[in-house]
């Protein structure tokens, strides 16, 4: 069997991912701070997708991520050649502003974990055709913008560490960046400005396209490549007057 | 503190009818709450899912929180034998017909509409068409787990009956409904076969309804409310039953378990409500009035076109434009049923308001400790708020509806004064006092406690 492990497994979109690669023929491992909640999010699954087991295993990413804590992750599973990082935080950026603490935390979460997390991955991963290694990052990465700069910052962090990583392993496990837009999910739910937003379901169908086309950047929706091309462009006197 | 507390937001809320609105704090929790202060301080707290009750039963009342249940959904255990399924309060039942239908599961109460959750479906104690023969959604409900002001309480049939008695029909406001087992019905097919019937008037109606009634589980009648008075009560009366295996095959179809969707389209935002006025209220009631020629027409239908024909048109509640729409459901005791019908529907005409939808059913007895039906029959009648007179005609109605004995459904209503309710609702004071032992200083109060004074 080949094994995915899904790193923020309670996460609306790496649900919906689960279930299409559950329905792919993967072995599925969901990975996250709280294994009660990994456990009850493992048993949705199994119901939803028909699957015989899903595994659920503790992983905190604000925490240093190797060493036993990554051996427990692998530990059983020599098979596991897929990996998709959802964990995010998304806090207030007034409250980042406020409280150097929240801004750590949002910083461990958003790049420092996952990007150590693929760091040890990849040595462990089984060489197989269609190996990956996904991490969710966000349109708000590609250009500081007053609203969502800190936030944005932590994830353009974690796609640079991506790309440069790409370039530096030998080709054989994609290395993936999803540049994700508004999604109806916890995150974006008081958002009411975010405008077009597509489904959890509609954005893990997405991500598995990309997968299958070994595409290592992508725009999830597909849209906002188009939309984030214009606004990487803007002039900073633009970006000031549209508030954006 | 914690980056990870949920955050609070400053929305504009309203129920389904967009009427009344209010501006409010909302949280929506991604994992059970430990305890409702988790969620943030507030005045008070109270649940909301998909917001498809059409008053203020969902809406928070003043400094209140309202908490969104959406993201509550996972599926915590089913038993394929026995069709019982455990789950939290957000699961739709959208989701629950996708998931458990195909396996031979189907629920044994549903409403009109599938984008409605289990735990609003539990809090409002939704019916449907067969509400005279299975009762309200409550007959599907064997045990629910509640977070109340003091801490979560499991209650069922056996265990803290009057909890759970009371949460049922309790409008949200015994606590937060976190999870609640059910038990789905056997069906053999995607399919029902159902018998479509033109009535003349409301005699004729309500006597071919009691002819059919050991024929058919399913019956409710379309009503054109805009026929004149010797016509009052013309309409449809549409009767269906679960097909079986057989009865598909010999009607040269073949049976199929899975359900698919109807293609559906979503009406745009802030559309002007001035496409629902008499002229085409008129022209879809005549429409549909002429469906078939002859006088009645047997055939096979597919669950979401018998069900849910309404939810092929997403947010169709924005038809009503910016000022909303009410939603009137009364019950009617069967003693004075054909009577109080009467009266409702030339007290409508009277006053010029044709309701764009108009059904009536026959109900039986809702099993809650405040329940809105006990035996007779349901009418219900939407009107747009664009129209003058509207709130002064909903007095009128309810007033004929105290004189006759019936009440009102909460999670329709929006206009009912305090001594409305009170006069309607005798069954409040022992609810009440299960409520005060859960919560004595008030936590859960919604618009509509507020305004009801409950």
């Amino acid at each position: 069997v080949k094994r995915l492990l899904v790193v923020g497994g309670s996460s609306r979109i790496a649900r919906e991912f689960a279930v299409l690669g559950i329905r792919g023929g993967w072995a599925v491992t969901l990975a996250g701070r709280n294994l009660g909640e990994m456990q009850i999010c493992a048993r949705d699954l199994q119901i939803r997708a028909g699957a015989e087991a899903v595994g659920a295993v503790e992983l905190d990413l604000e925490a240093p991520v190797g060493g036993d804590a990554l051996e427990r992750v692998f530990s059983g599973s020599s098979d596991c050649c897929g990996l998709f990082v959802a964990a995010g935080l998304m806090p207030a950026e007034a409250r980042m502003a406020r409280d150097p603490v929240v801004f750590r935390q949002a910083a461990a979460t958003n790049y420092l974990g996952p990007a150590s997390l693929v760091e040890q991955f990849l040595p462990h991963a089984a060489k197989r055709d269609g190996s990956f290694a996904s991490c969710l990052t966000s349109v708000a990465g590609d250009r500081g913008r007053p609203g969502n700069f800190r936030y944005g910052s932590t994830k353009a962090a974690l796609s640079t560490y991506l790309q440069g990583l790409r370039c530096a392993s030998p080709p054989g496990i994609l290395i993936q960046d999803i540049k994700l837009g508004p999604v109806d999910t916890p995150m974006n739910s008081g958002n009411t400005r975010a405008p077009m937003m597509i489904l959890p379901r509609e954005a893990a169908r997405q991500i598995w396209s990309g997968i299958s086309r070994k595409q290592s950047k992508i725009y999830v929706p597909r849209r906002w490549r188009l939309i984030m091309a214009v606004i990487r462009v803007l002039p900073d006197a633009a970006v000031r007057a549209l508030r954006l | 503190v914690s980056a990870r507390d949920p955050s609070q937001f400053l929305s504009r809320l309203s129920g389904w009818g967009n009427f009344p609105v209010v501006d409010a704090r909302v949280v929506f929790p991604s994992t059970p709450p430990g305890s409702l202060e988790s969620l943030g301080h507030a005045a008070s707290y109270i649940p909301s899912a998909m917001g498809r009750s059409y008053g203020d039963a969902a809406l928070p009342g003043p400094d209140g929180l309202s908490i969104k249940t959406r993201w509550l959904d996972r599926i915590l255990e089913f038993h394929s034998a026995a069709g019982a399924v455990h789950v939290e309060s957000g699961v739709t039942l959208e989701t629950l017909i996708d998931l458990f239908l195909p396996l031979g599961w189907f629920l044994p109460v549903t409403p009109g509409t599938r984008f409605i959750s289990v735990g609003g479906a539990i809090a409002g104690n939704i019916h449907g068409k067969n509400h005279h023969k299975c009762g309200a959604f409550l007959n599907c409900v064997e045990e629910i787990t509640l977070m109340t002001p003091g801490g979560i309480i499991q209650c069922s049939r056996e265990e803290n009956p009057d909890i759970f008695l009371a949460t049922s029909g309790g409008y949200g406001l015994t606590g937060l409904i976190l999870s609640s087992r059910l038990r789905l019905r056997r069906v053999e097919t995607n399919l029902i076969s159902a018998k479509f019937i033109k009535v003349r008037d409301l005699n004729e109606a309500l006597d071919l309804d009691l002819q059919h009634e050991e024929e058919f589980e399913y019956s409710v009648t379309w009503l054109d409310a805009l026929a004149g008075p010797s016509r009052l009560g013309r309409g449809m009366l549409m009767l269906g039953n679960h097909a079986g295996v057989d009865r598909v095959r010999s009607a040269g179809l073949r049976e199929k378990l899975e359900v698919k969707w109807n293609r559906t389209v979503t009406a745009p935002r802030g559309m002007p409500g001035i496409f629902l006025n008499k002229a085409s209220n008129l022209a879809l009631n005549t429409a549909y009035a002429n469906r078939f020629a002859g006088k009645s027409k047997e055939g096979m239908v597919g669950i979401e076109s018998w069900f849910y024909p309404l939810d092929r048109v997403r947010d169709w509640n924005r038809f009503y434009g910016k000022s909303g729409f009410v939603e009137f459901q009364c019950s009617l005791p069967s003693s004075s049923a054909r009577a109080g019908m009467k009266r409702l529907l030339a007290e409508v005409r009277r006053a010029g308001q044709g309701s764009f939808l108009a059904v009536y059913k026959r109900v039986g007895n809702d099993g809650s400790m405040m329940p809105f039906a006990s035996s007779g029959f349901t009418l219900a009648m939407d009107f747009g708020l664009r129209a003058r007179g509207v709130i002064q005609l909903i007095a009128q109605l309810i007033q004929i509806v105290r004189e006759h004995g019936g009440r009102l459904y909460l999670s329709k209503d929006a206009c009912m004064k305090p001594d409305d309710f009170h006069a309607t609702y005798p069954e409040y004071s022992v609810w009440n006092s299960v409520r005060k032992k859960l919560d004595p200083e008030g936590m859960m109060a919604s618009h509509m406690s507020r305004r009801l004074e409950m």
